[in-house]
C-alpha cells in the first residue's frame, strides 16, 4: 500500500537519476562492442554458420562487457554525489538532502560518516567488478 | 582488422603528400570530416566572442550618449566614475555617477544603447514579478509617464522576481562559465600531467636515492604543508578575502614555503649519509600517484567540493581552484598510461643513453608525444567542471549572492515552476555548452587516435 502510495513520485527521479549513467554507459558499451565485431573469432562464428543472434549475443557481448565492468566501479559514488541535486529539485528525504545540511550545518561526524561510506561502497564497486571480470573472461582467474 | 584498414589509409596519404605529412595535418583534416564537431568548434567561438564582450553586449549604461552637450562613453567607463554635468553655457546642470545613474530616464539627445540594454544586477522596478518574454511589460520614460514597453527595453527572454533581466544574464554567466572551465582545467592538468608523467615515467623502481634522503624528503614536504598551508590559513583566507590578486600572492607564497623546506630538509640529509643510511633505495612513486588517484577517487567529487565551499570562503576564483584541485585524476591516469608505452620507446632510451638528465627527457621528449589523449581529457573534463560549477551554483553553495551564474538562474526558476522562462533558457545554455565540449573532444579523440575510430 505504501508502495503503491509512492511510486507515482518516483517516475520522475528515477529518469534523470539514471538518464546520466545510461549514456554514460551505453557510449562505452558502444565503443568496446565496436571493437570486439572487428575480431577474427567472430568472424570464425559466423563463418561456422551461427544465427547473428547467437553471435552477437554468446560471443561478442560477453567479451565488450570487459570495459563496461571498469566503470562499473565508479558509478556507486558518482551516484551518491549525483543524488544530492536530484534529492534536493524532489525534496526526497534521501542521504544526499541529509548530508547537504549537514555540510550547511557544519555538522562532522556527519559528513566523516557518509565520506566514510561512499568510499566503502567505492570499495565494494571495485571487488564486484574484479568478480565479474572472472565471469565474463573465464581466462580470468583468481588464485 | 579495421584499424589495419585504417593503417593502410594512413600509410596512402603519407605517400601522397610525403614530405609535407605532419600528424597535426593528419589530425585536423579527421576533425574537419566530422561536420557536427566543425559546428562546435563555431559555436564555441561564438561563445567565447560574447564572453569577451559581455559588457559591451548587455550594459544598461548606453555604449554613447550626447547629454546636454557633452560626449559620454558610460558603458567603457569605470564603475566608479563621477562626472560633473555642465551645459553648453557653462551652468552646473548634475553630478552623474555611473554606477547608479538610471541613463534611461535622462534627457538624452542622441544615445547608442547596448544590444540588451540591461545589466545583470541592475533591477527593473516596473517588471518585478516574473515578467514574461512575450507578456505585457511596463517602461518609465524620460518625461516620468508609465507606458507600455518600447521593443527597444523588452526583456526579451523575460525577468525574475525582483525585475533583473534573463537575457543579460544569460550573456554575464557565459564569461563565468567559461572562465570555471578553463581556470580550473588549467590548474587540473598542471597536477594531473606533471604527476601522471613521474608515476608513468619512473614506475616504482626507476628513482633512486639513498635512504636518509628519501624518508627526509618526504619529512620535508609534510613540514613544509604543515607551514606553509597549515600554519597560513588564516592568512590565505584573508588575502583571498581582499581580493583574488591578493589571494594568488600568498598562494604563491605558500607554495615557496612548501619547496623551500622540501628543500631544507633535502641538505640536512647530507651530513647523515653513512652506513644503511646512504644504502640506494628505489622510490615508488608509482604506488604514491595511483592510490592518491585511487583514494581521491572513492569520495564523490560534489561531496567533496560541497564540502570544502562550505568551509572556505564565498568567491568564484575559489571555486574554480577547488575544482581544478579535485579533478585532476583522470587526466593523471591518462598521461600515466601513456608515459608507461612511451618509456619504453626507443626515442626515449636514446635520450636517456645519451645523458639526458629526466627533467629534460620528461619535458622535452616524452610529454609532446603523450598529450593528445590528455587534450581530449581536458576538454571532457572542462565540460564537468562547467556541470559541476553550475550545480553548485543551483544549491546555493559557494558562489557569492550578487553574482548571476547560469546555475543561480536556474535556482531562481526552482522558486517559482511558473516562470518556465527562467528554467528553459539557462537549462538551453548549460546544455548547449556541454555538449559543445563533448562533441569537440569526442571528435578530437577520433581524429588523434584512428584506431579508435568507429
Amino acid at each position: 500500500m505504501k508502495l503503491k502510495h509512492r511510486m507515482p513520485f518516483l517516475i520522475l527521479p528515477i529518469i534523470t537519476y539514471t538518464y546520466g549513467s545510461f549514456a554514460f554507459l551505453s557510449r562505452i558499451m558502444r565503443v568496446g562492442m565496436i571493437d570486439v565485431v572487428s575480431q577474427d573469432y567472430i568472424r570464425t562464428a559466423r563463418a561456422k554458420g551461427l544465427g547473428e543472434g547467437k553471435v552477437i549475443l554468446k560471443h561478442a557481448l560477453r567479451n565488450s562487457l570487459l570495459p563496461v565492468i571498469t566503470v562499473f566501479a565508479s558509478i556507486f559514488p558518482m551516484a551518491i554525489g549525483g543524488s544530492i541535486i536530484i534529492e534536493v529539485i524532489f525534496s526526497i528525504p534521501g542521504m544526499g538532502v541529509e548530508v547537504y545540511n549537514a555540510i550547511l550545518n557544519y555538522d562532522y561526524p556527519m559528513i566523516i560518516t557518509v565520506f566514510t561510506l561512499s568510499g566503502f561502497l567505492t570499495m565494494v564497486g571495485y571487488l564486484v567488478s574484479d568478480l565479474l571480470y572472472a565471469v565474463v573472461d573465464p581466462r580470468i582467474s583468481y588464485k | 582488422m579495421q584499424w589495419l584498414t585504417q593503417e593502410f589509409h594512413t600509410n596512402r596519404i603519407m605517400q601522397n603528400t610525403n614530405e609535407n605529412f605532419s600528424f597535426k595535418k593528419y589530425a585536423w583534416a579527421q576533425f574537419k570530416k566530422n561536420k557536427i564537431a566543425l559546428v562546435s568548434l563555431y559555436l564555441l567561438l561564438v561563445l567565447v566572442i560574447i564572453a569577451v564582450f559581455a559588457p559591451y553586449i548587455a550594459n544598461d549604461r548606453p555604449l554613447y550618449a550626447e547629454y546636454e552637450g557633452n560626449t559620454l562613453y558610460p558603458a567603457f567607463a569605470s564603475d566608479t566614475r563621477t562626472d560633473s554635468i555642465y551645459n553648453a553655457e557653462g551652468d552646473f546642470v548634475r553630478v552623474l555617477q555611473y554606477d547608479i545613474t538610471d541613463w534611461r530616464e535622462l534627457n538624452l539627445t542622441s544615445v547608442v544603447w547596448a544590444p540588451i540594454p540591461y545589466s545583470p544586477g541592475s533591477m527593473d522596478r516596473y517588471n518585478r514579478d516574473y515578467a514574461a518574454p512575450g507578456g505585457e511589460q511596463r517602461f518609465k520614460n524620460s518625461d516620468g509617464e508609465i507606458i507600455d514597453i518600447p521593443s527597444k527595453f523588452r526583456h526579451k527572454l523575460g525577468t525574475d522576481g525582483i525585475g533583473r533581466d534573463l537575457a543579460s544574464g544569460l550573456i554575464h554567466g557565459t564569461r563565468i562559465s567559461l572562465m570555471v572551465g578553463l581556470v580550473s582545467m588549467g590548474i587540473a592538468s598542471l597536477i594531473g600531467i606533471i604527476l601522471g608523467a613521474m608515476a608513468g615515467f619512473f614506475g616504482d623502481t626507476k628513482l633512486k636515492m639513498p635512504r636518509i634522503k628519501y624518508w627526509m624528503t618526504l619529512f620535508g614536504i609534510f613540514m613544509g604543508f604543515f607551514y606553509g598551508f597549515g600554519q597560513r590559513k588564516y592568512v590565505l583566507s584573508e588575502a583571498f578575502s581582499e581580493g583574488i590578486g591578493d589571494g594568488i600572492i600568498a598562494m604563491l607564497i605558500s607554495v615557496g614555503v612548501v619547496i623551500g623546506i622540501t628543500i631544507l630538509f633535502r641538505l640536512l640529509s647530507k651530513p647523515l649519509q653513512f652506513g644503511i643510511l646512504k644504502e640506494e633505495v628505489s622510490i615508488p612513486i608509482d604506488t604514491f600517484v595511483s592510490r592518491g588517484i585511487e583514494l581521491l577517487n572513492s569520495i564523490p567529487r560534489l561531496l567533496l567540493i560541497i564540502t570544502i565551499t562550505a568551509v572556505v570562503e564565498r568567491s568564484i576564483w575559489i571555486i574554480m581552484i577547488i575544482i581544478g584541485l579535485t579533478s585532476w585524476t583522470g587526466i593523471a591516469r591518462f598521461t600515466r598510461a601513456e608515459f608507461l608505452r612511451i618509456r619504453s620507446l626507443e626515442f626515449v632510451q636514446a635520450a636517456e643513453s645519451l645523458g639526458y638528465s629526466s627533467i629534460r627527457t620528461i619535458f622535452k621528449h616524452a610529454l609532446p608525444n603523450a598529450l593528445a589523449p590528455v587534450f581530449v581529457s581536458i576538454a571532457f573534463g572542462i565540460a564537468s567542471a562547467i556541470l559541476i560549477e553550475s550545480g553548485l551554483s543551483f544549491l546555493g553553495i559557494g558562489v557569492p549572492d550578487d553574482i548571476v551564474t547560469w546555475g543561480s538562474l536556474l535556482n531562481l526558476g526552482r522558486q517559482n515552476l511558473e516562470a518556465w522562462w527562467l528554467i528553459i533558457y539557462p537549462g538551453m545554455a548549460i546544455f548547449i555548452t556541454i555538449t559543445i565540449y563533448n562533441m569537440i573532444a569526442e571528435a578530437s579523440r577520433d581524429a588523434l587516435d584512428p584506431r579508435l575510430k568507429s
